[in-house]
This record gives structure tokens, C-alpha cells and sequence, in this order.
């Protein structure tokens, strides 16, 4: 019974004595919040929204400290180097109706391969479009074929496929809005992701 | 150890930590979806993603004493021992 009750009060201690929240800007120094759903189990509505803070989670109304002079403390400025890299989008262009890049979008292609070799563990995810002209699944096909024409590049230069994903989205997601049937040279692209 | 999430959420997990993924729902047209992750031990460093931004509190991270609903930002939650 005692070894029962004091089990139970080291857990709640240990629960109560620990997590505690940092909260920063983000990389383009946007200001977030987080919300204090549940706290103890009792929900509430509290919200963390003083970037550069640290507060102590548990209480139904938490108070954030400002970091202040001492800042981070070595671990934790360990941790956010240890962050990945944001992200980065290349988008690269195709002529009229075919799965022929612009001459201008070769030399992004050399721009993808060095970003994903700076990357250790790097996924890339390869987006075909088209523009309006020609049928819905005329478009379809050829949105593929543009994303695998992009991927087939990426294998001829040694990348793994398996890291790689390929999709065709059609005329659905047109860059430059147009009415059906009309050329759009922005239109007619690839987007890659790599992550 | 750290990774990105195909929503462009990323993380980086300290040493001796112990952290789960309990949802992950992405629909990649829409960008919009659910992410659960719980924190046990140790500490998480999170940037927001497109999960996040799809709706008030898609994005939830749970430690053993709270749930928080993350809206857009940056941030660690440690859990010493």
C-alpha cells in the first residue's frame, strides 16, 4: 500500500518536475504560437505565443520566461543545428507538347543535382504539369512523362530511384490560370522537391 | 538523428530521447492533414510544416503531462528524466 502511494507520487513528481517548451521564430523570423491543449489531463486554453521563451508545461496557466542573456543552453543549440535544411523547390520548363526541356532549364538541372548532393539522406519528389492545350488525359500522360523524364535524368546521374518519386498531375494545377487550350509556357513544368 | 516530413515539416531529435509518430494523414493536393507525435523522453526540436498551417491544431504534440496544438512557428520540448 505505502510502496503503491509512493510510486504514485515519485510519477507525479517526475511528471510535473520536467517538460518544459522552448519557443523561437522561425528561419524567416516569423513569430508562431503553440497552444496549451491539455494540461494534467484538464483542458485548457492557454497559448504560448512569446517567441524567445521558455516556459514550464503542466500548469493549466503556464508562464514563459524570456530566454534573456543566457540564451539557449548548449544542448539545446546543439539540437537545432542538428535541424535539416529547409525544403527546396527547383522548377524547370518543357516545350510545346513534349517532354523536351527549355534550354534554359538544363542548366537548373545541374543546380537540383548539386542541392541534392549537399544533403545527406535526401528524398526528392518530381511534379509534372502541363498547360491546357490538348485533352485532360492527353495532359495527364504528358505531366508524367515530363516528372519521369525529370527522375530518368536524375538515375543517369547515379541517384538512387528509391529515394525518388515521380507524378503527373495534369492540367489540374496550372501555375498561370488560363482558360482551356492555351498555351502557357510557365504552365508546362516540373516542380522538384527536395527534402 | 533527424528528418523531414513529406510536408515539409522537420525534426531533430535529441540523444536519449524517446519519440513516437501516432498519426500522420497528408494529402499532398490538398496540403492539408493530421500529425500526432508524442514526446516521452528526452527532447524534440520541431519547424512546422504545411500540416500545421492546414487547419488550428492539425499539428499536436503530446508530452507525459500536456497535448499542445502547434501554430506554425519553431520550437523544442524537452522532457528531462
Amino acid at each position: 500500500m505505502i510502496r503503491a502511494g509512493l510510486t504514485a507520487f515519485l510519477l507525479l513528481l517526475s511528471g510535473c518536475a520536467s517538460s518544459s517548451l522552448v519557443l523561437l521564430p522561425d528561419d524567416e523570423g516569423h513569430h508562431g504560437a503553440v497552444a496549451v491543449l491539455e494540461a494534467g489531463g484538464k483542458p485548457t486554453e492557454a497559448v504560448i505565443a512569446d517567441s524567445n521563451s521558455r516556459t514550464k508545461l503542466g500548469a493549466t496557466a503556464p508562464v514563459s520566461r524570456p530566454l534573456g542573456g543566457k540564451g539557449l543552453r548548449k544542448d539545446e543549440a546543439a539540437l537545432l543545428g542538428e535541424l535539416p535544411p529547409p525544403a527546396r523547390s527547383f522548377l524547370l520548363y518543357f516545350e510545346q507538347g513534349t517532354a523536351t526541356l527549355t534550354p534554359q532549364s538544363v542548366a537548373v538541372l545541374t543546380a537540383l543535382r548539386a542541392e541534392i548532393a549537399t544533403r545527406t539522406g535526401p528524398a526528392v519528389e518530381v511534379i509534372g504539369h502541363t498547360d491546357t492545350v490538348g485533352s485532360e488525359e492527353d495532359n495527364d500522360k504528358l505531366s508524367s512523362l515530363r516528372a519521369e523524364e525529370v527522375l530518368n535524368w536524375l538515375a543517369a546521374q547515379g541517384l538512387d530511384r528509391s529515394i525518388m518519386s515521380a507524378v503527373g498531375r495534369g492540367e489540374r494545377e496550372l501555375k498561370e490560370p488560363t482558360a482551356d487550350k492555351v498555351a502557357s509556357p510557365v504552365n508546362r513544368r516540373v516542380e522538384v522537391i527536395v527534402r | 538523428m533527424s528528418l523531414t516530413f513529406i510536408d515539409n515539416t522537420r525534426f531533430a531529435v535529441g540523444p536519449n530521447s524517446q519519440v513516437s509518430v501516432s498519426q500522420f494523414q497528408y494529402d499532398r493536393t490538398r496540403q492539408t492533414g493530421a500529425f500526432v507525435t508524442q514526446v516521452d523522453r528526452g527532447s524534440l526540436a520541431v519547424v512546422s510544416g504545411k500540416i500545421a498551417k492546414s487547419g488550428r491544431d492539425a499539428m499536436k504534440v503530446r508530452t507525459p503531462n500536456t497535448l499542445l496544438g502547434v501554430r506554425g512557428t519553431k520550437f523544442i520540448v524537452e522532457i528531462p528524466k
